[in-house]
């Protein structure tokens, strides 16, 4: 019986062709517009740490004091990073297995092969416990040692593309690489961490660049590395590099691994108490206590890094995915009643009501799957277009399998959908008028 | 009229989904025009430097402790005006429009209601002359009064020069030439001198409130610099490369970055993802619009035939072609009346919700009534041609059966 409502199906699919290609063109139409908008959405949108982002967690202190907002887009929310000083202190003080601070910055670098001219490359200054902290993968050695961390040692880890570009495919851990005037050794290469969206530091935008290398944050600091993220000051930051790390600006990103609700709750307790202790000394502006830790997805929320215009086209296109349903309804209404002659003839040689209704569904469900095939095809085509209008979505808003799959069902689903009252209205007509007209 | 009524109450169905098109297509239509107008309203504004002549590049030291950056500096811009082609250049921290600067908040004493935030650029006594700004009032930098910096030195100047913008909204009545601004501790007239206003610079930021708002500081920084070389307009491209290519090879001591990039290069990167919506919602809107179209003469089609009966016989008792033809676009233009009215609600919707979401301004009438205009030359132009078709049906087919 399938394969009869299938026969059925096609034929009155190349039946008014002209309707049907319109149908097809506008289903195809629509659902791509959507599937390309909601792959772009569902991509900013999704953990870029999965195996870990409930137990990370960036750290707030409201240590802020003038009267501009630091955060635009809640002016009630602490500043988003620290101040030098208290980043510091909570990596010495605060209760957590797992903790860091970090900046990015970066070098000039200069390769012994004297080909290669110097060349600028962002890097993190951070401590040894970053690469536990977002499970880097080492490729080559280990991270720095504790004691490196303490000695402001110059040592160094390349990511596997900078290792690469250096000293080739071979194992360059124990050899040197000079960062401005400095020489580094190299203790080991990850693989390049590259999470989309960046969440531990938005400062560079959601898609920022990945660090190309990582070195220790009181080495860094040592040598005046400067700082190339957001920087924001409520009083003078001073002359130079020493007021600056000691002054009230914030520049820090700070990230913490608690496990627990308990652990969490101590953590958080332990802020409150600092905070306490700072005002005592003159420091931060009051005692509302607006510290906080907020875990990645809370995090990636706070900072909107779902653009608005990513939004507003996935509301647009389902509007306009709506119409397109709305006008094959109409057309499919349209297209099954001037067939009530035909069907008048097939009911009175025995075609039940249901019979007729179940075939006009098929015939909905085959206008869905030409949709959705030219649905994929455009869909395609659709997030190429992206990359060309917005670069930096390229290699990051990809169609895949998943999407694919909702794709089709949608599309075949949504036009069934549409199709039950034209195929209902079809069903119920009487087959004795129509025989009579002939 | 009563006629037509009577016809699309037979057929309620497909009336009620024209209306549901014609109502969707209205509330996106006009909220994409409007959408398209703001983004080209806030691109067509001029930065303040002539964009054509400029081009712009990095250097940075390699050692910041040893490098002499003000002897690097002075040779860097002769080597850089020896150019054929180059007219002339300055070297600060940051360009307009290019995404990242420094802001800050002035005042002229303590609780001044006029506090104005705006954007910080080093600058020197070439700064006006490279950009092509126009200094209005006043006085340009001197030559001696530029200092530069260590990297993260924060000091105040003691004279600076600032933009038409914020001098109006610091000095609404009068010159703010010779002013001075509130020092470090909110105190009038301890900190720098005005000592010029020029005409526009916007600030590195394009969707800042308040773009309009710069203040030139005659500082010059004494680590990585931004160099900005005015060339004739024809000559940049070529220069882009040869420019920089000279300097980085002149003097290894520093690094130069791998590419210079244009003026208009800088600008089109700024407003990347507004032209991207206006390209998105465009194709949007005229898809729409086709769609919603051929949804029109679809339906109309089938009106006829399934009427053509119906029409015979208006035609044999007497209405003349024309009349038919007047019918199908009084049919329409009823459709689209009840479609308009709830595509406006419905664009208003849309609007609220959009602008709850983003920063969205209010949707003008204006559009709302373009998109009217459009919903309905679109219906009465789509219902057109099978609307002829009917007023071709024979009156003899009134005749064959009953």
């Amino acid at each position: 019986m399938t394969r009869y409502y299938l026969q059925l199906a096609v034929r009155g699919l190349l039946q008014h062709r002209a309707l049907t290609a319109l149908m097809v063109f506008a289903i195809g139409l629509g659902i791509a517009a959507t599937m390309t908008g909601l792959t772009i959405l569902a991509r900013y949108g999704s953990d870029p740490i999965p195996q870990k982002s409930k137990q990370l967690f960036a750290v707030q202190l409201d240590a802020w004091k003038g009267d501009s907002p630091t955060n635009e887009f809640d002016f009630n929310a602490p500043p988003d990073q620290l101040t030098y000083k208290d980043a510091t202190a909570l990596m010495q003080r605060a209760p957590a297995k797992r903790q860091t601070a970090m900046y990015l910055t970066g070098a000039a670098l200069q390769s012994d092969n004297a080909e290669i001219a110097p060349f600028f490359r962002p890097m993190r200054a951070t401590q040894n416990v970053f690469f536990e902290l977002f499970e880097l993968q080492f490729i080559y050695g280990a991270a720095w040692r504790d004691s490196d961390d303490a000695a402001k040692a110059r040592v160094t880890v390349l990511t596997q593309p900078l290792s690469e570009m250096l000293f080739g495919a071979s194992n360059p851990v124990g050899k040197q690489v000079q960062y401005g005037a400095e020489r580094f050794t190299v203790v080991g290469v990850v693989k390049e961490f590259a999470p989309k969206p960046k969440f531990y530091d938005l400062n560079q935008g959601t898609l920022g660049d990945a660090d190309a290398a990582y070195l220790p944050i009181a080495t860094a600091i040592d040598l005046s590395m400067n700082q190339s993220g957001n920087t924001s000051c409520f009083e003078s930051s001073g002359n130079g590099w020493s007021d600056f790390i000691a002054s009230e600006c914030i520049w820090l990103q700070y990230w913490v691994e608690l496990e627990t609700a308990a652990e969490t709750s101590a953590y958080l307790s332990f802020l409150n108490a600092y905070a306490d202790e700072q005002h005592k000394l003159g420091r931060f502006v009051d005692t509302t206590r607006n510290n906080h830790v907020v875990d990645v997805k809370q995090w990636l929320k706070q900072n909107k890094v779902v653009p608005q215009d990513s939004k507003i086209f996935v509301y647009v296109s389902i509007g306009f995915l709506l119409v397109c349903l709305i006008n094959a309804l109409g057309l499919m209404l349209a297209k099954f009643l001037r067939r009530a002659n035909e069907l008048g003839v097939r009911r009175a040689l025995g075609a039940s009501k249901r019979s007729v209704f179940v075939q006009h569904l098929f015939e909905a469900g085959a206008i869905g799957t030409a949709g959705a095939a030219l649905g994929v095809v455009l869909t395609i085509l659709g997030l190429k277009g992206m990359h060309l209008l917005y670069a930096k979505l390229e290699n990051f808003a990809v169609l895949d399998l998943k999407t694919l799959a909702i794709l089709v069902l949608v599309s075949v689903s949504a036009t069934v959908l549409a199709g039950l009252l034209p195929a209902w209205r079809v069903s119920q007509l009487p087959p004795a008028r129509a025989l009579k007209a002939n | 009229m009563g006629p037509t009524i009577r016809a699309l109450l037979k057929s309620k169905t497909g009336a009620i989904l024209i209306i549901l098109e014609v109502a969707i297509t209205l509330a996106i239509v006009s909220n994409a025009l409007s959408m398209i107008s703001t983004r080209s309203a806030a691109m067509a504004r001029p930065s303040g430097v002539e964009e054509e002549r400029l081009f712009t590049f990095r250097s940075s030291p390699i050692d910041r402790n040893t490098y002499p950056a003000e002897a690097a500096f002075a040779a860097d811009r002769a080597r850089l005006l020896a150019l054929p082609g180059v007219e002339n250049a300055y070297a600060t921290d940051q360009l307009p429009l290019s995404g990242s600067g420094s802001s800050t908040s002035v005042k002229l004493g303590p609780d001044d209601p006029r506090e104005s935030q705006t954007a910080t650029y080093y600058a020197d006594e070439n700064t006006l002359a490279t950009l092509g700004v126009k200094l209005l009032s006043g006085r340009n930098f001197d030559a001696r009064e530029i200092r530069t910096l260590k990297p993260r030195a924060d000091e105040t100047p003691s004279v600076v020069l600032i933009s038409k913008a914020l001098s109006d909204s610091l000095f609404p009545d009068g010159a703010a030439v010779g002013k001075r601004l509130a020092g470090r501790d909110d105190s009038a007239g301890t900190g720098p001198e005005i000592v010029g206003v020029y005409g526009k610079l916007q600030s590195p930021w394009n969707g800042d409130e308040y773009i309009e708002n710069t203040l030139l500081m005659p500082f010059r920084p004494g680590g990585r610099v931004a160099w900005v070389v005015r060339a004739q307009p024809e000559a940049v491209l070529g220069l882009q490369i040869s420019a920089r290519d000279m300097l980085a090879n002149a003097d290894r001591s520093r690094m130069v970055s791998p590419t210079a990039q244009s003026m208009l290069e800088i600008r089109a990167e700024s407003y990347r993802d507004d032209r991207a919506m206006i390209v998105l919602m465009s194709i949007l809107s005229s898809l729409l619009i086709v769609i919603t179209a051929f949804g029109i003469v679809g339906m109309a089609s089938f009106w006829v035939t399934q009427r053509t009966k119906q029409i015979g016989m208006r035609r044999a008792l007497g209405a003349t072609r024309s009349a038919i033809v007047r019918e199908f676009q009084l049919e329409n233009a009823l459709l689209t009346t009840a479609g308009a009215a709830l595509g406006i609600a419905l664009a208003y919707g849309a609007n609220y919700w959009f602008a709850r979401q983003a920063n969205i301004p209010m949707l003008p009438l204006s559009y709302v009534l373009i998109g009217i205009v459009l919903v309905f030359a679109l219906g009465q132009l789509a219902v057109l041609r099978p609307a002829q078709r009917a007023s071709r049906v024979s009156p003899a087919i009134a005749t064959r059966s009953v």
